[in-house]
């Protein structure tokens, strides 16, 4: 295992190519991440540095709506899978002959296409799915953004009905551990229900003055 | 090709000697179940063809321990990276295991050595007589990933 020092050029390189396969994103300040912001959620490629010979990449989404500290939360984290259903990690040696590949795979595995202007309901869906299909962790944050996002939709029905399917993914995690989150479980809840868009777009402004991607 | 020609077997894909598999000598590896709040071994899982799961952490974690001399911070990266690198070999050689390596939580404040994802398992290196892991680790692995037992596994020297 070969140690290689990756300079600024290589790193740029490789944030650049992945820039040319999916034009609608930007590189988030000069970071390894490329972004795209719609309403209250910012989503798109992380290239991670995973070890000191490659990168790994993977479809992020951020709640804006939800920070700890200035440290922005992800209600969608999901790792570039192969045709073995192993974790794709990329080489820095062998980059320029797999990124390709792994580009056509993201288009495939990422639950939103990066090249249309997403609607909330889908970005919504999106979070769903991920909860329901390749969550590891414990789903408190992206049952948090379904929650809010809900509020933003006009169909009271699909409101309630989103923000209640939140609610039972909440109540699966051990009622202990949600303790050390929230103290009071129903009037938390109760709290998120009753956010109207005005406050949800207050709480954002507060959060964007903060927030470090 | 990841590996030199010669090496068939799982065992031997991880670059540990048949011969010296079950016998670490003058080295010991202890797994502490912190979730169940004892002691246990984490040779008693057993996976239905090869090694367990658990014995793949462990033997990948052992040979870092051994491969990479040296001791703090740095030398701690380097031993976690190259275990990391051995059970990808390893999974990329004999099909996924379920073992996740580097999972984040969603606030990226805890980062798992590996995850196993099949027997809901989180294993974490320890390397050094001196490394150990605080409660606040224990924590926040537990809020962060809920209904997963947590084994650190101690390397320690002789």
């Amino acid at each position: 295992m070969n140690k290689i020092k990756i300079s600024s050029e290589v790193s740029n390189k490789i944030v650049k190519d992945w820039l040319v396969q999916f034009p609608s994103l930007q590189r988030y300040k000069s970071t390894n991440k490329l972004l795209k912001r719609v309403r209250f959620v910012v989503y798109g490629i992380e290239l991670e540095k995973y070890v000191s010979t490659g990168y790994r990449p993977r479809f992020v989404m951020y709640n804006l709506l939800d920070v700890s500290g200035n440290i922005s939360i992800t209600c969608i984290d999901k790792i570039l899978k192969n045709n073995k259903g192993l974790d794709v990690s990329i080489k820095y040696v062998q980059h320029e002959n797999t990124y390709l590949d792994a580009c056509r795979m993201m288009k495939l595995q990422a639950s939103i296409d990066f090249a249309k202007e997403s609607s909330i309901e889908e970005i919504i869906e999106a979070i769903l799915t991920f909860i329901e299909k390749d969550i590891l962790g414990t789903p408190y944050y992206s049952c948090l953004a379904v929650m809010q996002l809900s509020r933003l939709l006009d169909s009271e029905a699909k409101k309630e009905s989103y923000f209640n399917k939140a609610v039972d993914e909440l109540n699966k995690i051990p009622r202990h551990i949600l303790e050390m989150k929230i103290k009071d479980f129903d009037s938390w809840i109760e709290n998120i229900r009753n956010l109207t868009p005005i406050e949800l777009e207050k709480i954002e402004l507060e959060n964007l003055k903060k927030i470090k991607v | 090709m990841l590996f030199e020609s010669g090496i068939s077997t799982p065992l031997q894909a991880l670059g540990v000697k048949e011969s010296t598999a079950n016998s670490i000598a003058g080295w010991s590896v202890f797994a502490g179940s912190l979730a169940v709040g004892k002691m246990s071994s984490v040779r008693g899982l057993r996976a239905a063809e090869g090694l367990s799961n658990a014995e793949i952490v462990e033997k990948a974690g052992e040979k870092a321990f051994r491969n990479i001399l040296g001791k703090g911070p740095i030398v701690g990266i380097e031993r976690h990276e190259y275990a990391t690198e051995m059970i990808e070999r390893y999974q990329n050689l004999y099909g996924s295991r379920g073992l996740l390596p580097k999972v984040r939580s969603a606030d990226g404040k805890a980062i798992l050595d590996i995850l196993d994802s099949q027997n809901s398992i989180i294993y974490d290196w320890k390397f050094g007589n001196s490394a150990r892991m605080s409660n606040t680790q224990f924590l926040k692995y537990q809020f962060y990933f809920p209904d997963n037992q947590i084994i650190p596994l101690l390397y320690k020297y002789p």
